[in-house]
């Protein structure tokens, strides 16, 4: 087994320098953070993390949150905006069949502070799968790290937040370099097999995305749970997809 | 799509018609986007789909209808193969996770949610299910993948070959700094 010494060394950089240089940051991940070299390449396609939970502020509201764009590093969430050339969807099967029968979609204009946020739906949309096309977006627009408003009891934000996933991913990589291999260009022979046996002890392991302060772009979407379970039971299958 | 698009603009280009609808400016609603990227139950792909053979990749820009015929292969050779698991353990956990979706009943009344809560029958808290910003997922599926969740829940016998070592990151979320208020997650770093 040879020894793999670079994404150490990385991490280390990462970990004691307060300015991180963009060629390193570009090149790191998390919970499904740069997880293929396509989509290291591609930070705001990026999907890291999806949430489904009760409103806390609203008994009869549910709370849709996906972020993107891992790494965004400390200090840097104001001039970090979403890709204007990619859809962003949250997809709802209300039917347990795992299709599709909703989805609520944003995209973005422009770049900078300014950035306009467009959402849609929920609604059905026009063709199922991996292929989609726009729905008309509701005439009022947001901007990016504004809460805003697009319909009446919904209420939505898309902007910089603190990458809320925590995980000591230096020693993941260690486990499982393969995994690391989209950041280190690395092949992984044998690319299941632990190259260690151990997480590290309590107070040594660390969650990387705070203890570097990372931030992502976050789309949070808060509705009435009526709004998602149409004809259903109750019971809603979620997920997020990015699209070109 | 937007190969025939170009095609057909071109070809009308030829024949010398200069304004046609669907061509330029106007074609946006035309647009068909393809998917680069799939989420929803957090390091599930990123555990068990290794990066090496693409196989990461193909999950990524499939449909969860697709996950039991592709990531149900992927978990079965990881958990057979680098886990060590019994097959029955292994057919429980495909259950759970394939096809690759958060689970969430809306009709439930509890305040919070609780990941895996709808396919455990509560076992990780509620029957919202659903996943909450400080519900630890990387434990909930370390226990699950290397110690004693699946057999403690009574959905396959004790195989005895868990890895207390791999059962926690030790790591949980007093870094991050939720907010009470929407959007709820932290503000920036």
């Amino acid at each position: 087994m040879k020894p793999k010494f670079t994404l150490k060394k990385t991490l280390l950089v990462l970990s004691t320098l307060a300015i991180v240089p963009m060629f390193i940051l570009a090149k790191a991940k998390g919970s499904d953070h740069a997880d293929t070299p396509e989509i290291a390449a591609s930070p705001g396609s990026d999907l890291t993390d999806v949430y489904v939970f009760p409103s806390p502020t609203s008994a009869g509201n549910v709370v849709l949150a996906m972020n993107v764009h891992p790494l965004i590093a400390t200090g840097a969430g104001g001039s970090a905006t979403f890709d204007p050339n990619v859809l962003y969807q949250f997809k709802i099967d209300n039917t347990g069949d795992n299709v599709e029968d909703l989805v609520i979609q944003a995209t973005f204009q422009g770049t900078g502070s300014s950035q306009k946020v467009y959402i849609a739906g929920p609604a059905k949309p026009a063709i199922m799968g991996t292929k989609s096309t726009l729905l008309s977006p509701f005439t009022t627009t947001g901007i990016i790290n504004n809460t805003f408003s697009p319909t009446s009891n919904v209420k939505v934000f898309a902007g910089a937040r603190e990458d809320s996933f925590f995980f000591d991913l230096e020693q993941f990589f260690t486990i499982l370099p393969d995994r690391a291999s989209p950041l280190t260009g690395a092949v992984i022979p044998d690319p299941n097999v632990p190259k260690a046996g151990t997480w590290r002890a309590p107070g040594v392991a660390k969650d990387f995305l705070s203890a570097n302060g990372f931030n992502v772009l976050s789309v949070v979407v808060e509705l009435p749970k009526s709004q998602l379970i149409g004809t259903g039971d109750g019971k809603i299958h979620v997920w997020c997809t990015t699209s070109k | 799509m937007k190969r025939i698009l170009a095609g057909f603009c071109a070809m009308t280009g030829v024949l010398g018609i200069t304004i046609l609808s669907g061509c330029g400016g106007g074609g946006d609603e035309q647009k068909v986007y393809r998917q680069v990227d799939r989420l929803a139950r957090p390091a599930v792909n990123e555990v068990f789909a290794t990066v090496a053979n693409g196989r990461h990749k193909a999950n990524d820009e499939n449909a969860p209808t697709d996950d039991n015929g592709s990531l149900a292969n992927d978990i079965q050779s990881f958990m057979i193969g680098t886990a060590g698991r019994s097959q029955a353990i292994t057919d429980v956990v495909k259950a759970v996770l394939s096809p690759d979706v958060i689970i969430a009943d809306l009709k439930d009344n509890s305040t919070t949610a609780a990941y895996l809560g709808v396919e455990t029958g509560g076992a990780t808290g509620n029957r919202f299910g659903g996943r909450a910003l400080t519900d630890d997922v990387v434990d909930i599926s370390l226990g699950v993948i290397f110690g004693g969740t699946v057999p403690a829940l009574g959905l396959a016998a004790d195989d005895g070959k868990e890895i207390p070592t791999l059962t926690s990151d030790n790591v949980d979320a007093s870094g991050k700094h939720f907010t009470a208020t929407f959007p709820y997650l932290g503000s920036p770093r």
